[in-house]
């Protein structure tokens, strides 16, 4: 089984997660070639033959092009992207090119089955494509990142670019307020307290804990907090001692910001909640009642 | 101009799922359905097109999906959209993303859309691929994951969200599909007089067709393997209350 990787290239830099796309590769016994599109003199460690396109990094009309002479070219049995923001823009283009069954998100691999997430993580789906090309995004931390080894053989292809949607820049992140990467306790508020003024709650048990203020996406979309206090895939990244999720689901997207947090808490009426995969204790609660009888306690 | 919306509707995910033995979907009686929260952003972004350019132009809104689609629809004619297209189908919740793309491009190519809106993921299947699939298939430029959105004079000037939160801005012509993430905007609530209004709007309801062979074979769905089992704490508030008090204790967290 031959499977082409597709690794990303963002502000001139091939994005790590190539390692882990060789790990996918690895779970499947496959054999590798590489592909990477953009401007980058970073060059991913494996053994197999690598084809590079220098251009800009996101032109969806010429990445498609040079992506489909690829395939072309070494007729493989899988094409693996991320599923990120360049691999499901990318991935749908391909499958459809080819005739061939793309596979979104994908968390395991077992006997002929790829293992999908559904519903907020709630279900998981087990699929099997029709025969032919497959067309693969791997869910970000799915698949342990293969050990880097080796140097690959290069090739260069041409992109061509000019048409379609263009690529102009990069707009400079905000700054900061706060930095939560740093933070030793957390205590964070999600879409389940309801409305702006039930933040204060989730303020005042960080204020009682000594403990910075997160948010989960919708809160912070809802313009209730500001963007700095995110955590997630698209947010922070922390690693506190104490994470209080409060009202938070468990979205894979907040997981990636917070699971590696040494204690987790959650504060949920739904015991089902995916957040229970990562938390050690979920309090099954309705935040408003909980949250400001924990903040009274512990000011005692 | 044209302007077309697809939605989809979808379980709340704060449900309980349950499966059916040997089934390839949950069961759907008794739970609660709502617009994919991403199609309420790519709404509210056709909407504000729509009422920039006044007269000039014509939104419609399309939802492939089971009877019950319709109330989505009806919401979206509420928020602001002129007619609504429902794809009747009732097994659209088990169609492959292909198939479903497949199915709306039959419905609308003849239509002359200049402008698409999609969201960038269903909540149910996160499949991201309706939205692009359906722009190849129309043959029209597209791109995804959009936080910022601005269209005059047939260009549309975006900003696409990459992972940490980092914002690429591009640039594209009309005819053009985009794909809408969080926050793109702040969706509305409709408003009585507009959901009285809405009641008036045309919709139409097609049999579904042109979905074609699924690409996917569903051997199993239920629950994930446990990966973590979080302990449950239960019961009466001020246990609840002692007994976390007592582990951030144990563990430190507290003097
Ligand atoms: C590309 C991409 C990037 C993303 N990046 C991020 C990111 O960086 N960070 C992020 O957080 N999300 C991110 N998201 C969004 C993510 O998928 C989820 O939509 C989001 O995390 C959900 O937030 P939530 O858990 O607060 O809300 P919900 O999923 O709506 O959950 C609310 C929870 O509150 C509970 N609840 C409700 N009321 C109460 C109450 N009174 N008491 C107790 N519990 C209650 C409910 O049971 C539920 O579990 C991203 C999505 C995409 C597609
Ligand atoms: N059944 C449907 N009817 C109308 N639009 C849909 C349907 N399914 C998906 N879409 C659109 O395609 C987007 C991506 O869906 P998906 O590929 O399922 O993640 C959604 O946000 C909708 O805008």
């Amino acid at each position: 089984m031959k499977a082409l990787l597709i690794g990303e290239v963002v502000q001139g830099k091939l994005a790590a997660s190539f390692a882990e796309l060789l790990g996918f590769a690895e779970t499947m016994g496959a054999e590798t070639v590489g592909l990477m599109l953009g401007d980058s003199s970073d060059r991913p460690a494996f053994g197999g033959k690598l084809y590079v396109g220098q251009g800009p990094e996101y032109a969806p009309k010429a990445h498609k092009a040079a992506a489909l002479a690829v395939i072309e070219q070494e007729q493989p049995d899988l094409v693996v992207l991320m599923h990120s923001a360049y691999g499901w823009d990318l991935a749908p283009r391909l499958a459809l090119a080819q005739e061939a069954a793309q596979i979104s998100e994908v968390v395991g691999y077992d006997a002929g089955l790829y293992q999908l997430g559904c519903c907020n993580g709630k279900l998981q789906r087990k699929v099997t494509p029709k025969p032919g090309l497959v067309v693969v995004t791997i869910q970000a931390g799915a698949f342990a990142a293969a050990t880097a080894a080796g140097s690959p053989q290069e090739e260069s292809i041409a992109i061509t670019t000019g048409e379609g949607p263009q690529l102009t820049g990069y707009q400079p992140k905000p700054a900061q307020g706060v930095d939560l990467s740093k933070a030793e306790k957390i205590v964070s508020g999600g879409r389940g307290i309801g409305k702006p003024e039930n933040l204060q709650l989730i303020r005042d048990l960080a204020d009682a804990l000594g403990a910075q203020v997160g948010a989960s996406r919708p809160v912070v979309d809802s313009g209730w907090i500001e963007a700095a206090h995110q955590v997630g895939s698209t947010g922070a990244t922390v690693t506190p001692k104490l994470y209080m999720a409060c009202g938070i689901s468990g979205a894979v997207q907040h997981l990636a910001g917070m699971k590696k947090s040494e204690m987790i808490i959650a504060v949920n009426k739904d015991k089902e909640a995916p957040i229970g995969e990562v938390a050690q204790y979920i309090v099954v609660a309705d935040l408003l009642e909980f949250v400001p009888a924990l903040t009274a306690a512990l000011k005692g | 101009m044209n302007i077309l919306v697809c939605i989809k509707q979808v379980a709340d995910m704060e449900s309980r799922f349950v499966v059916p033995p040997g089934g390839s979907w949950f069961e759907e009686t008794d739970l609660a359905f709502r617009i994919n929260e991403y199609d309420e952003y790519a709404i509210e972004a056709a909407v504000q097109v729509k009422e920039k350019l006044g007269d000039a132009a014509s939104l419609t809104v399309l939802s492939l999906g089971p009877q019950r689609s319709s109330e989505a629809l009806k919401k979206a004619l509420a928020m602001g959209a002129d007619q609504a297209i429902h794809l009747l189908d009732p097994q659209g919740p088990q169609k492959d993303s292909l198939q479903v793309a497949r199915a709306i491009h039959s419905a609308v190519k003849d239509k002359g859309f200049e402008l698409i809106f999609t969201g960038m993921q269903s909540q149910d299947r996160g499949s991201a691929q309706v939205g692009i699939l359906l722009a190849e298939l129309l043959g029209i430029d597209s791109v995804s994951t959009l936080v910022e959105f601005s269209f005059e004079g047939g260009k549309i000037q975006g900003e696409r969200e990459l992972e940490g939160g980092i914002r690429a801005q591009v640039t594209l012509a009309t005819p053009a599909l985009v794909t809408c993430q969080l926050g793109l905007n702040q969706p509305r609530y409709p408003t009585l007089p507009n959901i009285m209004k809405a009641k008036k709007k045309p919709m139409e309801t097609l049999e579904v067709s042109g979905t074609g062979e699924a690409v996917l074979g569903v051997k199993e769905i239920g629950a994930p393997p446990k990966r973590g089992a979080a302990e449950l704490i239960e019961g009466d508030l001020s246990a609840q209350v002692a007994q976390v008090v007592a582990i951030l204790k144990d563990n430190k967290l507290i003097g």
